[in-house]
């Protein structure tokens, strides 16, 4: 019995790095995006340096995005 | 064209349509517990990316049993019975709200059919530990694992964000990422179904050996699952969204795309994981990562005992129906009325404890009269 135990450690990693970092791009995108005040409300507007680095992290978040369905393909 | 190879062809798309109700919920469950979308939207959005999805791709179709099954082995007959252990394992599995692998009651039936019919050297027990079993053990604690780790880390990044912009965006983020597995699964588990039809009808003569699903068959495959998960398997819904763990925007975000993940690299790897279990798994990593004490394991662990019968259970039903179904065609007529009778009884069964989209998201309320006596459908899926 041959049982791949590298694939499943390679859908592991490819997972935890590729999910785990879509995972944490979306996340500082939405951090970047979302200043708050000290009681946690918003704290305004994000200046155009915050959204910059948000439409950077959400853009790599969709090219994953496309690069999954092109792996359905 | 065969009254048996047409018959067949229904009953392949009947267990599609099955595939795709018992499967909404890996998906669109987090999107509609956390309110991302309206229940009917949420299916909706499902049913049409299931659809697109079984156009992407027929590599799957053309082989339906993976290895696990001598193909050369197989008739339409035992396909029948094979099909028939798989519906009635996803009825009876969606009667109680669990969220088991269709695929695996797709092989289990396949297996005990075929085992009954031709022996137990057609079954490849060696591909069926390597396949299934392990797969089955490690696809939720690998999705599980990402999942945890992603939340972990998502929670603590946006721990000082603006908490009404955090929940806004992940829930924009996470009707991507169940759109995603939507795709995913159309592209996976259609397939099966025109593997099916394809294999039956090249069995017939009616396709050259070696052909591929015809558009007709990709269509039909593609409509059925669709129109399943339109359907909305609302009692599994409940169950992944509701009962194993309670999930906000962040968390369905995380599980979502922990599945999506998962789901994409074992495939690319042609390492056939279930959606479902991988599903299951994210949602209760999501619910590990954030806080493990908030994850109901007493539910979880009755996943688990489902998911470890649905092979043996799905075989037995599909080897004594495949038993009835080769002896000729009365036995493909009794086989067939017995499983119009039993799919009757549990949608009546089932009506006796209505989930629909009206209450999917509402806190079950014991009434002093389910109390004392609950149904069968309530005790297993509280």
């Amino acid at each position: 019995m041959n049982v791949p135990w590298g694939d499943l450690g390679t859908v592991l990693m490819a997972a935890l790095f590729l999910g785990g970092g879509v995972i944490v791009l979306y996340a500082v995108g939405i951090r970047v995006l979302s200043p708050a005040s000290a009681d946690g409300e918003s704290a305004g507007r994000p200046t155009p340096l915050r959204i910059a680095i948000t439409s950077l992290c959400f853009a790599i978040c969709a090219a994953a995005v496309g690069y999954g369905i092109y792996t359905l393909l | 064209m065969d009254t048996l190879v047409i018959v067949v062809i229904i009953t392949a798309l009947a267990f599609d349509f099955t595939n795709g109700f018992h499967d909404t919920a890996n998906a669109m469950a987090t999107s509609i517990a956390t309110k991302a979308l309206r229940p009917r939207v949420a299916v909706a959005i499902s049913a049409v990316l299931n659809l697109a999805g079984a156009f992407l791709s027929v590599q799957v179709a053309k082989t339906i049993s993976s290895g696990l099954v001598d193909d050369a082995k197989i008739t339409p007959a035992v396909i029948f019975g094979g099909l028939v252990g798989a519906i009635l394992w996803n009825l009876l599995t969606w009667l109680v709200g669990l969220p088991s692998s269709s695929s695996h009651a797709l092989f289990g039936g396949l297996i005990g059919a075929t085992w009954i019919a031709a022996g137990g050297d057609a079954v490849n027990f060696a591909t069926v530990v390597t396949k299934v079993i392990i797969p089955a053990i490690a696809s939720p604690l690998i999705a599980g694992v990402v999942a945890a780790t992603g939340t972990f880390l998502l929670y603590n990044i946006t721990r000082r964000a603006a908490k009404g912009k955090v929940r806004a965006g992940f829930r924009h983020g996470q009707v991507v990422s169940a759109s995603l597995v939507s795709l995913a699964h159309g592209a996976n588990d259609a397939q099966k179904t025109m593997g099916v039809i394809t294999l039956v009808l090249i069995t017939a003569g009616v396709l050259g050996a070696d052909s591929g699903p015809p558009l007709w068959v990709i269509f039909t495959s593609g409509l059925a699952i669709a129109l399943g998960t339109y359907f909305g398997g609302w009692r599994i819904i409940r169950t992944v969204g509701h009962r194993l763990t309670k999930i906000e925007p962040q968390q369905g975000f995380a599980a979502e795309t922990s599945a999506a993940t998962v789901i994409l690299a074992s495939s690319n790897l042609g390492y056939p994981l279930s959606t479902t279990q991988v599903t299951s798994g994210a949602v209760i990593g999501s619910g590990v990562g954030k806080k493990l004490s908030e994850v109901k394991w007493g539910v979880a662990g009755r996943i688990a005992i489902a998911w470890g019968l649905t092979l043996p259970a799905a075989a037995a039903i599909g080897a004594l129906a495949g038993r009835v179904a080769i002896s000729g065609t009365a036995g493909v007529i009794i086989v067939a009325a017995v499983l119009v009778a039993l799919a009757a009884t549990f949608y009546l069964l089932s009506r006796r404890n209505k989930v629909d989209r009206h209450n999917v998201n509402d806190e079950p309320v014991a009434s002093p009269k389910s109390k004392s006596k609950p149904s069968v459908a309530s005790r297993y899926a509280r």
